[in-house]
C-alpha cells in the first residue's frame, strides 16, 4: 500500500521526456532507462511488424536502443526523439531483414487499384473472416520491399504523418507518397488474391 | 465532380488534404459510392490489421532492459571497478611483497639489481660463471666473443675496486652510490617515487638489449645507446635528478644486465652460432633451473609446480629460455587453454604443448628466472 503511494506520488514528479532526453545526451544512463521504458512498446511494435517474428523483433528492439544508446551524445535535442529512434528502428529491421535474406523480396504490381481489385460495397467484414484477413495482410506486408515496408508499418500502423515518415526515414514527402500507394496496392492486390475477393 | 483518383482519395483518408480541396472531396464522397466504397475498404482493412496487435507480457520487456545492461560502458558498471580494484591490488601485492616465489621484495629486487651495476667491471663480462678469468672463458668456447668483449672493456669504464654500494633503498626512493673510474669521485643518485620504480622495472625488462651487448656487435653498441635511453628516458623524465651521471650510470646498467645474466647461466653462450650446438647437449634437468613457474587457477588458486609434474611445460619454458636468453628477474606470464594451446606476449603464435593428465588447462602460467 505505501509502496502505491510512494510509487503514484513520485510518478508525478517524473522528469518531462525533454528533460530526460536532455540528461541523457550528458550520458545519464537512469535517463536513457526511462526513455527506454517510454519507448520500447513502439519501437517494439515496429519491429514486429517489419519482420514478423518475436525472437527478431526483440534483437532489433535490443539493437536498436544500443545503436540509440551510443549515439545518444550525439543527439539533437532541437529534433523529434521519436522519429530519430524510429529511423534506427527501421534500419536495424531492414539490414536484419537484407542480411538474413529470407526471402526474395516480391514488389507486386505498382498500379494501383489493379489486378481485379473490387472494393465491394458490402465492406463489414465478418467476424470468422478477420482472422484471415489480419493474416492476409501481415503476409501481403512481409513481401512488401523493406522501402515500402517501412513507410506501410509507420504510416498504417503507427500512424505518423507523411511529414513524421519522411522525416524518419529522410526522404522526400512525395517518395512517402509514392511509396505508400504501391505499398497499399500490392497489399490490396496480395488480400484479395488469398481471400477470393471477399474484401 | 471527376472521381478522385486512388491516391488524392487515400491522402484525403489518411488527412494529408485540408481546406477546400478536402472539402470538395468529402463532398464528393458523400455522393460517390464508389469512391465512398474504395475508401471504407481500404481503411477497414489497415484498421482491422492495426488493431489485431497483442503486446508482450512486461515481464518481456523487463528481459529486454535487462539484456540491454551489458551496453553500457564497461568503465561504468560497477564490477569493473570491483575487477581493476581486484587487479591493481594484486599487482600491487606481487610487486611489493612477493615478486617470485621466494618472497623476494620489490626493495631485494632493487638491491641485487644495483649490486649487480656494483659488480660490473670488464673483466665480470664474461659468458661464463663470473668467477672464471678471461683465458678460461676463451679456452670455453667463447673465442667468437673476444673482440667483442674487448669493445665492451671499453665501453664499460667502470671502477674495479669500489663497486657502487646501495646507500638506501626503499620502495618509494631507491638512492645509489656510483663510482666514477675516471674521475675517481663517488657520486650518490637518488631515483624518487616512479623513477624508481621503473628504473627497476626497465632495467629488469633489458634482458634482449644486455645480450646483444653481450655479443658486442657494432649495431649491438648502437643497442646499447637504445638501452640506455630505454633506462634514463629522453632526458625529460629525468631533469628532476640533478648530479647525475647519465653516462656511467647509464652503461653500468647495461653491462649490470648483462653480466649479471652471463653469471647466471651458461645457457646465454648458446646465443652465439659458435657455441650453438653445445646448448644442444644440455640436459633437461640443468634447462629446468633458474627459474621458477607458479600456475594460477581457474579457482584462482596460485601453485608452484615441479617439471615432474608437467614436463611439457618446463620443456617449452627451455626452449623460450634458449631463444631469449632471459636473465634474472625476468617474468614471463602466458595463458595455457584446456587444448594446450599458449598464448601471451612472449610466446610464439600457434603453440601448443601436452596438458598433464592432473588437468592445468586454462591457466596462467607465470615464470620468474632467477
Amino acid at each position: 500500500m505505501i509502496f502505491h503511494l510512494v510509487y503514484f506520488l513520485t510518478a508525478g514528479l517524473a522528469a518531462s521526456e525533454p528533460e530526460l532526453l536532455d540528461r541523457a545526451v550528458q550520458g545519464d544512463k537512469d535517463a536513457f532507462g526511462e526513455i527506454v521504458r517510454m519507448y520500447e512498446k513502439r519501437v517494439f511494435r515496429v519491429a514486429r511488424r517489419m519482420c514478423n517474428c518475436d525472437d527478431d523483433a526483440w534483437d532489433i528492439t535490443q539493437e536498436a536502443f544500443i545503436k540509440a544508446m551510443k549515439a545518444m551524445g550525439s543527439f539533437n535535442t532541437e529534433y523529434r526523439f521519436f522519429t530519430w529512434m524510429y529511423r534506427i528502428v527501421t534500419n536495424t529491421a531492414i539490414n536484419l531483414t537484407r542480411s538474413r535474406n529470407r526471402r526474395a523480396e516480391v514488389e507486386f504490381d505498382e498500379g494501383y487499384g489493379g489486378g481485379g481489385l473490387t472494393a465491394t460495397a458490402d465492406t463489414t467484414i465478418q467476424e470468422s473472416n478477420r482472422d484471415l484477413l489480419v493474416g492476409a495482410v501481415q503476409k501481403a506486408v512481409e513481401r512488401l520491399t523493406p522501402a515500402l515496408r517501412s513507410v506501410f508499418v509507420l504510416r498504417v500502423d503507427q500512424e505518423l504523418s507523411y511529414e513524421e515518415i519522411a522525416e524518419t526515414l529522410d526522404i522526400a514527402t512525395g517518395t512517402v507518397m509514392s511509396r505508400l500507394n504501391r505499398a497499399r496496392s500490392s497489399v490490396k492486390t496480395f488480400v484479395v488474391s488469398e481471400l477470393g475477393g471477399e474484401l | 465532380m471527376i472521381c478522385p483518383d486512388k491516391s488524392t482519395l487515400m491522402m484525403w483518408a489518411d488527412g494529408e488534404i485540408t481546406g477546400s480541396e478536402a472539402n470538395s472531396i468529402s463532398d464528393h464522397i458523400s455522393q460517390c459510392s464508389t469512391c465512398s466504397d474504395f475508401v471504407s475498404a481500404q481503411k477497414q482493412m489497415e484498421s482491422v490489421w492495426r488493431k489485431a496487435w497483442i503486446h508482450p507480457a512486461d515481464a518481456d520487456f523487463e528481459t529486454m532492459r535487462r539484456r540491454l545492461k551489458p551496453g553500457i560502458p564497461w568503465w561504468q558498471t560497477r564490477r569493473a571497478w570491483y575487477i581493476a580494484a581486484t587487479v591493481c591490488a594484486v599487482y600491487l601485492g606481487i610487486r611489493i611483497f612477493h615478486v617470485d616465489g621466494a618472497g623476494t621484495s620489490l626493495s631485494e629486487i632493487a638491491a641485487e639489481e644495483t649490486s649487480v651495476i656494483a659488480r660490473i667491471s670488464a673483466d665480470e663480462v664474461s659468458c661464463v660463471p663470473e668467477a672464471a678469468p678471461m683465458e678460461e672463458m676463451i679456452a670455453g668456447g667463447c673465442e667468437g666473443m673476444e673482440q667483442e668483449i674487448e669493445i665492451l672493456q671499453d665501453e664499460l669504464a667502470f671502477s674495479q675496486s669500489d663497486p657502487p654500494e646501495i646507500v638506501e633503498e626503499s620502495l618509494v626512493d631507491l638512492s645509489l652510490s656510483v663510482s666514477d673510474s675516471e674521475s675517481a669521485e663517488e657520486e650518490e643518485i637518488l631515483l624518487e617515487g616512479d623513477y624508481a620504480a621503473e628504473y627497476v622495472e626497465t632495467a629488469v625488462s633489458l634482458d634482449v638489449p644486455a645480450m646483444e651487448c653481450l655479443r658486442g656487435s657494432n649495431a649491438a653498441l648502437d643497442n646499447t645507446e637504445d638501452a640506455e635511453e630505454k633506462i634514463w628516458g629522453s632526458g625529460e623524465s629525468f631533469q628532476s635528478v640533478s648530479d647525475f651521471s647519465t653516462e656511467s650510470a647509464g652503461f653500468g646498467v647495461i653491462g649490470g644486465s648483462a653480466g649479471h645474466y652471463s653469471a647466471a647461466s651458461g645457457v646465454c653462450s648458446t646465443q652465439t652460432e659458435d657455441t650453438a650446438e653445445a646448448a644442444a647437449d644440455i640436459s633437461p634437468a640443468q634447462q629446468g633451473e633458474g627459474y621458477s613457474v607458479s600456475l594460477t587457477l581457474e579457482s584462482g588458486e596460485v601453485i608452484e609446480i615441479q617439471r615432474d609434474v608437467w614436463d611439457a611445460l618446463f620443456s617449452f619454458i627451455d626452449l623460450l629460455q634458449h631463444q631469449n636468453c632471459y636473465s634474472a628477474g625476468k617474468q614471463l606470464v602466458f595463458m595455457v587453454s584446456s587444448a594446450g594451446i599458449v598464448s601471451g606476449p612472449d610466446v610464439p603464435d600457434s603453440t601448443v604443448i601436452d596438458i598433464p593428465e592432473t588437468g592445468y588447462g586454462n591457466c596462467a602460467v607465470t615464470v620468474l628466472f632467477h
